[in-house]
């Protein structure tokens, strides 16, 4: 999400989109004007469903980027080890905005920093499985609150458990 | 409007007066990335609704009832794990696909596993991000850790479920 190059809006996968729209709409029609018509119509549903909640939380995701910078989230995770470490880390994961471009170089900054591995994997994980910013943009407008909280809730001590695992492993290799 | 809806457009004015009130550039700054963000996605999201909304009509709910539904019990959550693990690209490819597989009746724990397994083992972002950046000794132990994680959630989803009687129409 923090990608700063400039980005067309008309890129490939864009492209790889549009030709999907074309093959299942057509494909729908094929099936019948009645089945093309009934996917438009989910289509909408949806639509109105889930676009204020993006529009909404592409702002709120932008507004946070700006207020939680990246050098917050390494003093954080840097200074701490063992459990209070990985307790730190899971927190900072959820909510460290941003994609892959935010978290990976943040991660290895704080590998290069000598960051214990189980912290850094309760990171990455947390950001994975609990990131704000994608439950917020992705998860509760397509699948509602119910279903989010739950998986919330069956999420929320795997990045401790796998941080924990990962110390061990690290022990032994 | 919904109560979810609401309370994130509250959320995005909250911390825009935030950022307005710190006075030094961080709402024009909050507001750009906001927009490029918005451009870079919005027409994304539109094709995929539209994908999603064809594929509900056309997608066989036998098959998807068979693997992933209710019947399919730990074997759905099995197939969850390493369907969410396979599957490339970003969260705008995979939320229509859980998103399809729910409409179609596929079960919720199973899905779980999927979203799980999904977010871990992401291999487009292990190529592109990880192995670059933080080398094959990381990602090593950081797969062995993570493992039995996506069936794990998915078993806990179902727990949860039965015990408190949590139903998915």
């Amino acid at each position: 999400m923090a990608d700063t190059e400039r980005r067309s809006p008309f890129d490939v996968p864009f492209f790889a989109f549009l030709v999907l729209t074309l093959l299942s709409g057509g494909l729908c029609y094929w099936r019948g004007k009645a089945v093309f018509l009934q996917g438009v119509d989910a289509a909408w549903d949806m639509m109105i469903q889930v676009l204020p909640k993006i529009i909404g939380a592409l702002f709120m995701a932008g507004f946070i980027q700006v207020l939680v910078p990246k050098e917050v989230v390494v003093r954080w995770i840097g200074g701490e080890a063992g459990a209070k470490g990985i307790a730190i880390a899971c927190l900072a994961g959820i909510i460290t905005p941003g994609g892959p471009i935010m978290s990976f170089p943040l991660i290895a900054a704080l590998n290069e920093m000598g960051a214990d591995i189980s912290a850094l994997v309760a990171y990455l994980l947390s950001w994975e499985l609990m990131g704000l910013q994608r439950i917020l943009i992705w998860e509760i407008p397509l699948m509602g609150v119910k279903f989010t909280a739950l998986r919330a809730i069956t999420s929320f001590f795997l990045p401790a458990l796998a941080g924990l695992i990962a110390q061990r492993i690290a022990r032994r290799v | 409007m919904d109560v979810a809806s609401i309370i994130i457009i509250a959320l995005a004015f909250t911390f825009g007066i935030k950022a307005y009130r710190k006075n030094d550039g961080s709402y024009e700054a909050g507001i750009t990335l906001a927009k490029k963000q918005a451009l870079a996605t919005l027409p994304k999201i539109v094709l995929a609704i539209f994908v999603s909304g064809f594929f509900s009509q056309i997608v066989p709910t036998e098959l998807v009832a068979t693997w992933l539904g209710k019947e399919a019990g730990w074997k759905g959550i099995l197939i969850g794990s390493v369907a969410g693990g396979l599957t490339p690209g970003g969260p705008i490819i995979c939320f229509p696909v859980v998103y399809i597989l729910f409409k179609t009746g596929a079960a919720v724990p199973a899905l779980v596993s999927f979203l799980a397994a999904w977010s871990i083992f992401a291999f487009h972002r292990v190529l592109a991000y990880e192995l670059p950046l933080l080398g094959v000794r990381f990602v090593g132990i950081r797969f062995a850790s993570c493992l039995i994680l996506p069936p794990l959630s998915g078993l806990l989803a179902q727990i949860i479920m039965d015990v408190f009687k949590v139903e998915f129409s």
